[in-house]
Parts: structure tokens; sequence; C-alpha cells
């Protein structure tokens, strides 16, 4: 029996607007992310990274080409709360504690609950706010905010994580730390996750696999297995493979026709 | 001690804030008071802050139950047209077609000014309190209706995204996203409307009353009674302030997580 992938993404294309306003985002993007796989997708800004995610998660139509969240539509996938998002921006809702915001996406469409939800006391020790339950969002720093953003999208327990650059707010120090974070509560749950990100490293330190988009329009240049062991270890930044995977990476965007790509953050 | 020190902290800092205006008031009172003296104005004209103040400590229950009337009458168009503000908000704020319906409707409203309308009213709703509560509904109407729009939808986008992504209804979106988000708009506009609200009594009473500070002004206006008007303006002056500091409490307490509140 083959191994059924979580998503599956056929041929999708994307254009906005018509005629000689008409702006191409995606151009025949094919890519299968199979169960529990860490896969980013890595690409210089305005490729259609997040126009892909979007899609993938249901928010934006497709103009050519089909997506399947384990067999189903996006849509429906999102009905039955099975897909997560986290953006950049956290967006919490200033007027609710950190324990209401998360409880938020349990509060609304609740005849389907989804694969059943967690607690919030669980969801915090998992991203180390336990003594911050009552806090306001104003009162936490952005990398506190973005982990009850985590949390809030862990709570309805999805089994697909999707994340716009999660991390792209954030200082460079905490950013490194939220790495590692990050890759430690998906070696705890287990998930599926579609990351977007411009950051090279950032990309090899998490992902199983990496697909690269060319700039406008977005095309899947290549698909880089990272063959690094799990758990991966914090200084992973520093180290030699991470060199060797920058350039092969770099090499695969240059291609892509993008200048202006990030080197080794 | 029965004055901890907080206390007395406290209630210094109020001395404090209210004692620049208090000074202003008693300096404007008391140059007023002089004028009058040695101009020897009548007192059908102007009179004396004394004059107002001893008609005003006279009969305080006098002007405690018509203030009460017009305070009632004012709220309770406050509550009404703030009340079908927010209900047509609420329509326009999901459809543009339903905007587009309901808007020319609110601005003919609006434009139509209250005072050619009162006298119809009156004749439509007899002399109860009936017509000063409409009238008053009427004119908190369209500041309210115009905030609550843009409020509705002044919502952050990545938040309504994520709540799109969980297939969240229509309802749930306004409940938990829309209704919160739009509080700081609803308020400057609740600000406008108290005193809006106020005139609406005020004018309603003038065209038909027997009660309210509208009719004490009518009477004594036309018994040259000016300390009476000059105590019922006083009075109208106390209940605005009374109702917005109200308000400023309220939107204190519900408005915690905003900007203007967290600046401040």
């Amino acid at each position: 029996m083959a191994r059924v992938p979580h998503v599956r993404v056929e041929g999708v294309s994307k254009t906005f607007g018509s005629g000689k306003q008409a702006l191409t985002a995606l151009d025949d993007v094919t890519l299968d992310v199979a169960y529990g796989e860490f896969l980013s997708i890595l690409g210089p800004s305005g490729c259609g990274k997040s126009t892909l995610l979007r899609i993938i998660g249901g928010l934006m139509e497709t103009t050519a080409g089909s997506v399947t969240i384990g067999g189903k539509h996006p849509k429906e996938a999102q009905a039955e709360k099975a897909v997560g998002y986290v953006f950049q921006d956290p967006a919490l809702l200033p007027w609710r504690t950190v324990k209401d915001n998360i409880r938020l996406p349990i509060q609304v469409n609740r005849a389907r609950g989804g694969n059943g939800h967690i607690p919030p006391e669980e969801l915090l020790r998992l991203v180390g706010l336990e003594r911050f339950p009552h806090y306001y969002p104003y009162q936490l720093s952005g990398g506190m905010q973005q982990r009850v953003a985590l949390a809030r999208t862990l709570a309805f327990n999805p089994t697909l994580l999707l994340m716009d650059e999660p991390l792209g707010s954030l200082d460079e120090i905490t950013r490194a730390a939220m790495r590692y974070e990050l890759l430690r509560i998906w070696e705890a749950t287990k998930k599926t996750v579609v990351f977007v990100t411009h950051s090279i490293a950032e990309a090899v330190i998490l992902s199983d696999r990496i697909a690269v988009l060319s700039a406008r329009p977005g095309r899947v240049v290549g698909v880089v297995e990272v063959d690094l062991p799990r758990p991966r270890a914090e200084g992973l930044e520093r180290s030699e493979e991470i060199l060797r995977y920058s350039k092969l990476l770099h090499a695969l965007l240059i291609q892509g026709g993008s200048h202006a790509a990030p080197a080794g953050r | 001690m029965a004055w901890s020190e907080g206390a007395l902290r406290g209630l210094a800092a109020l001395g404090g804030y209210l004692a620049p205006p208090l000074v202003t008031l008693t300096v404007a009172g008391l140059v007023w008071e002089i004028w009058t003296r040695v101009r020897d104005v009548p007192p059908y004209i102007v009179p004396a802050p004394s004059l107002i103040l001893t008609r005003l400590s006279g009969d305080p229950g006098f002007f405690a139950r018509e203030g009460l009337v017009t305070t009632v009458e004012a709220l309770g168009g406050f509550a009404l047209g703030s009340g079908v503000a927010l209900l047509g908000a609420t329509l326009m704020a999901h459809s543009r077609f339903m905007e587009r319906s309901l808007l020319p409707l609110a601005i003919l409203v609006k434009v139509t000014p209250v005072v050619a309308v009162a006298p119809l009213f009156v004749i439509w709703f007899g002399f109860g309190s009936m017509p000063k509560i409409l009238i008053a509904a009427l004119i908190t109407f369209f500041p309210v209706l115009v905030n609550a729009v843009i409020g509705f939808r002044s919502v952050d986008p990545v938040a309504m995204d994520f709540l799109r992504s969980l297939k969240a209804s229509q309802k749930e979106i306004f409940l938990t996203l829309r209704l919160p988000s739009s509080m700081p708009y609803l308020f400057s506009a609740f600000r406008v409307a108290i005193p809006l609200s106020i005139i609406g009594a005020v004018v309603g009473e003038w065209f038909s009353a027997d009660k309210g500070l509208g009719s004490v002004i009518i009477v004594a206006n036309s018994n040259l009674d000016m300390a009476t008007l000059f105590a019922a303006i006083l009075t109208l002056a106390f209940i605005g302030i009374s109702l917005t500091v109200l308000l400023s409490l309220v939107e204190r307490r519900v408005l915690f997580w905003h900007e203007s509140a967290l600046t401040s």
C-alpha cells in the first residue's frame, strides 16, 4: 500500500486580477507533505509562499489545480478543525487573558469538536507560560505572545499546522531560541507542519524537507531533503552541515532568480 | 488613624486635579458678581451668581425632580437611539447592499433639524414623555450608527483569518471579534451622543411639557424669572457633566486593553 500524503498540492496556479493587470503569483506548483513531516517552503519575499499556504489552509481559492488535506477539500478540513494556522503576527485578542485567548478556538465552531481539546493548563506548560494564564497580551513580550498564539492553535488539536513565518517578527536572539522550542513542541505533538520562511538557516534547522520557490511567479525550483539526525541540538546554526545545506539552497534560490535571497540567517 | 497614607495621597491627587478648574470657576463667578453689582445690572437681564445660588439652594428638591424627569427622558432616548443604531450597524457591517439601502435613510434623519420635527412628534405622540424620548433617540442615532459601522469593520485581519480558518460562523465572528473591536469607536460615539440626548430631551420639553427642565426654562423665560432660568441651565450642565463622568468610568473598565487606556 502506497503511503497517502497528508497534504497534496497538484498543479496549483494562482493569478490575481485579470487582463493587463493580471499578476501570476503561483505557477503549476506540485507538492506532497507526508503525515508527521516538517516541510519548509523557502523563497524570497513576494514569491507567493504565503499565497500557497493560504490556499492550502482554505483561506484562498486556486485559479487552477487542486489541494487536498487527508483526501478532503481544504474548506472541509477547516470545518472539521483539522487545520491550525500560526501567523507572523500573533494577533491575540487584546481584551482576553492568555488563558481566554487559548480557549478561543474551542469556543467557535462547536458543532465540530475537531480532535478533542487540550486543556489550557497543559498547553501553557508545553509553551513554558504556566505562570502567566491571567496576563493580558500587552503585558507580554513578542516572543511570549507568539508562544500563546502557538498554544492557541494547538488547543483544538489540529492534525496539520500551517505556519506563515511565525518567528519573523521576533528579534534574532529570541528567534534562535524559539526555533528549538518549536522543534521540541513539534516532537512532543507529532503533527504535520508546513512552514513558510525566507531564512535558509531556519529552514535547515527545522525541516525534514525544504521546497525552494522561485521569485514571481512562484515555481518549485527544487526539493531538498535535510538528512540531519533528530532531535536537533542547539548551536546547529554554527555547524559544518548547515553551511553545506546553505550553499546548496542558496544555489537553488539564485537559480530561481532571486538576487535578494538572504544568505544564511 | 482612620486615614491610611494611600488614601490621603489619593485625596491630595484628586484635589490637585480638581483645583485648577475650580479656581477658574470661582474667579469667573466673582467677576460676574462684581460686574452685576457695580454696573447695577437688573436681575431680569442678568442675575448675579449669588441670586442663582440662592434660588437653587432655596428649593433644591424642585430642580432635582425636574432634572430627574429630563435625565430619564434623555437616557431613554439615548438607549433607544443607540440600540436601533447598533442593530442597523450590525446589518450594514455584514452587507454592502444593506449599507447602500440604509445609509441614505440615516443621512436623511441626520440632516433634518430636530427642532423642525419636534412639534410634529408632539402631535403624533401626545404630551407624555414619549415624544421627548423619541427626539432624543433621533438625535443620538446617527453618530452611534456611523461609528458602529466603522468599528464593526475595523478588525485585525489576521485575527479574522484565524477565525475563518476555524470555520467560525458570522455570529461567532461578530461576538468574539467585531463587537469587542468596535468598543473604542462605540465609546467615542457615546461621548458625543450623551450630551446630544440631553439637548433632544430639552427641545422636546420646550414644545410640550409641564415637567422637566426644558419646561422650567420656558416658563421662567416668559416670567422674566432669570434666576430660575439660570438655575435650570446650571442643573442641566451638572447632569451633562455627571453622565459624561459616569461614561468615562465605564469606558475605563471596558477599554482597559486599548492604547488610549495604556498610555494615559
